[in-house]
């Protein structure tokens, strides 16, 4: 069967280890947005600890500090506003500025407002879960580190007296005990990487997860691409013999009946309507699985005025026996953008649905009523109609009333469900309104392409 | 003029040659064959055949095409009729209508197999040249 059936070999080895500039931009940003919040609250909060909880605050130091923090910010926004995301090293090196600078105004912000006797120190974690988030692997462990040097400095620099020491609250001894210090710092050190070890193990199990479930997807897409490749092949290979046979059982009925006997005569029709139906079947499949990678769907022009009244021409032919008044009423020349072959199968299904569901002599209504984004076909007979319960399940795959399969014994079933697919895939929708005994009407809806 | 016209059918299946023969002959044409465009298009230099019935679909998707330009480029072959035939089905009948741009698809008609033989013999006369 050659390599139709075949499923793509696997590529798992080009899975996304790499992240692309866009993705990058996209956390920058996420990261921008999470330091207006930052910032807004550390604000609120120096002001809050400063005038309702009376706390020693630097409030010029600290306005400053985050005032500044404030600035990089805006020069972050309008940074990204402005170029363009194309070099996944410039993009990771901002990044990595970003959360530097971070770092060390937070180191400042801790140091004048008290240092070690301040519980803000835990910002420290939320900077590297951050960092565990935006980057991959060694990153992460840079910024913990950074983060944990930047804190022993701080703290000892106070200690030993190097630093001014900006008091929060009042004077508490127990800060300033050597053992409670170096019980403060290595209980700090130990979290912060415990921390980063958690917190890049996590997001580096849920990267691996989305890449995995993206190549499946990817696989899955492939693999249903290959059936329907299978069936427009299998459907292909059996059109040709059935034709064949066909014609064959034509030709003898049409010129030899007379010298036939009545028994031969009638067991060959049989047969003739039985293959009948197998070409019927056949032609939907090939009709189902149409735009394969060999012949993709072309996206064209369409003269959909020109296009309703061929098919007319070709219905009163192939119906010429039921003698079907068809009545257009249609806008002159109007002409849609659209996927040509689709529209040409819904408008024929369903207006040779219309003429075989009703009785000789029937009258058929086609009509488009347009405006600027939609046009809307409708197709009104006046034929055997359709039972309520019937109605859901009219676009399912060879489904047939019971009053059509009494009405015409040859039908593939198939004939709704293709008209229901490639209005799905021009974007539209279908509506049916229908009455046993008075008629059917089908609205096809279909954005209009400028 | 010859008594009985000639057509010339140009199609790679043989079953259906043989088939479209026995309709033909039984209307009293001469019926000529060949398996490939290029066979066809020296054949219909040859016997300059009243009409040719040509198969859409040969060898790859588009022999039938590519032998109707050759024949209709032709100041020997370009008066003869041709009927199309295509298996491919009414999916490509808008696009392929002749009357929608006839220096497209140079043929006179276009017919869906499997063709009904009265069909085919109305088309026939139609397209016959009336001295034949």
């Amino acid at each position: 069967m050659r390599n139709i059936v075949s499923p793509p070999p696997e590529r798992r080895n080009v899975l996304s280890s790499y992240t692309s500039p866009e993705t990058l931009r996209d956390r920058s940003n996420w990261y921008i947005r999470l330091r207006w919040i930052a910032i807004l609250f550390a604000w609120i909060l120096v002001l809050f600890g400063y005038h309702i909880l009376n706390l020693h605050l630097e409030l010029t130091y600290l306005n400053w500090t985050l005032g500044f923090l404030l600035i990089f910010n805006v020069g972050y926004f309008l940074n990204n506003k402005k170029r363009q995301a194309v070099d996944r090293i410039i993009e990771l090196g901002i990044l990595k500025f970003q959360m530097i600078v971070d770092v060390l105004f937070l180191t400042v912000l801790m140091h004048l407002t008290g240092g070690v006797e301040n519980p803000f120190s835990f910002l420290y974690f939320i900077h590297v879960v951050i960092s565990s988030i935006i980057f991959k692997g060694k990153e992460v462990y840079q910024i913990a580190t950074l983060a944990i040097s930047l804190f022993i400095l701080e703290v000892l620099g106070v200690q030993y007296g190097i630093l001014t020491h900006y008091h929060i609250l009042s004077e508490s001894d127990h800060l300033h005990d050597p053992v409670y210090i170096y019980m403060v710092l290595s209980v700090f050190c130990f979290v912060i990487l415990f921390t980063a070890y958690l917190a890049s193990n996590i997001t580096s199990r849920y990267r691996t997860i989305r890449d995995e479930l993206i190549h499946k997807q990817k696989q899955l897409i492939a693999a249903d691409q290959a059936k329907l490749d299978f069936f427009r092949y299998v459907a292909h290979e059996m059109k040709s013999p059935i034709v064949t046979i066909q014609s064959a059982l034509d030709t003898v009925i049409s010129l030899f009946s007379e010298s036939l006997n009545e028994k031969a005569e009638d067991l060959l029709s049989r047969s003739r309507d039985r293959s009948q139906q197998v070409l019927d079947t056949v032609k939907d499949i090939v009709d189902m699985t149409q735009g394969s990678e060999e012949k993709p769907l072309q996206f064209a022009p369409c003269q959909v005025t020109l296009l309703i009244k061929n098919i007319r021409e070709i219905l009163l032919d192939e119906y010429a026996i039921k003698n079907p008044k068809i009545d257009l009423r249609l806008p002159d020349n109007f002409e849609i953008k659209t996927y040509p072959d689709l529209l040409e199968k819904i408008i024929s299904n369903l207006m040779s649905n219309a003429i075989r569901y009703s009785d000789d002599d029937c009258q058929i209504i086609v009509e488009i009523i347009k405006d600027k984004k939609e046009m809307e076909l409708i197709i009104v007979d006046f034929g055997i109609g359709m039972n309520e319960d019937d109605i859901p399940h009219i676009f399912d795959d060879f489904y047939r009333t019971p009053m059509a399969k009494e009405k015409e014994k040859i039908g593939t079933g198939l004939g709704l469900s293709i008209v229901k697919r490639f209005v799905d895939k021009l974007g539209g929708s279908i509506f049916v309104n229908s009455t046993i005994g008075e008629g059917t009407t089908f609205t096809v809806k279909l954005p209009i392409h400028e | 003029m010859k008594e009985q016209p000639t057509i010339l059918i140009i199609d790679d299946d043989i079953d259906l040659v043989e088939i479209l023969r026995v309709t033909l002959e039984h209307h009293q044409y001469q019926v000529i064959d060949a398996q490939t465009g290029e066979r066809g298009i020296s054949l219909a230099n040859d016997h300059s055949p009243d009409l040719i019935i040509l198969d859409v679909m040969m060898g790859h998707l588009d022999e039938g095409f590519h032998t109707a330009y050759t024949l209709r480029n032709n100041a020997l072959t370009k008066p003869i009729p041709i009927i199309m035939l295509t298996a491919i089905g009414q999916q490509t009948g808008y696009s392929f209508q002749p009357e929608k741009d006839e220096a497209f698809l140079p043929v006179d008609e276009f017919l869906e197999k499997p063709v009904n033989p009265e069909k085919l013999v109305d088309k026939i006369r139609k397209h016959l040249p009336v001295s034949a």
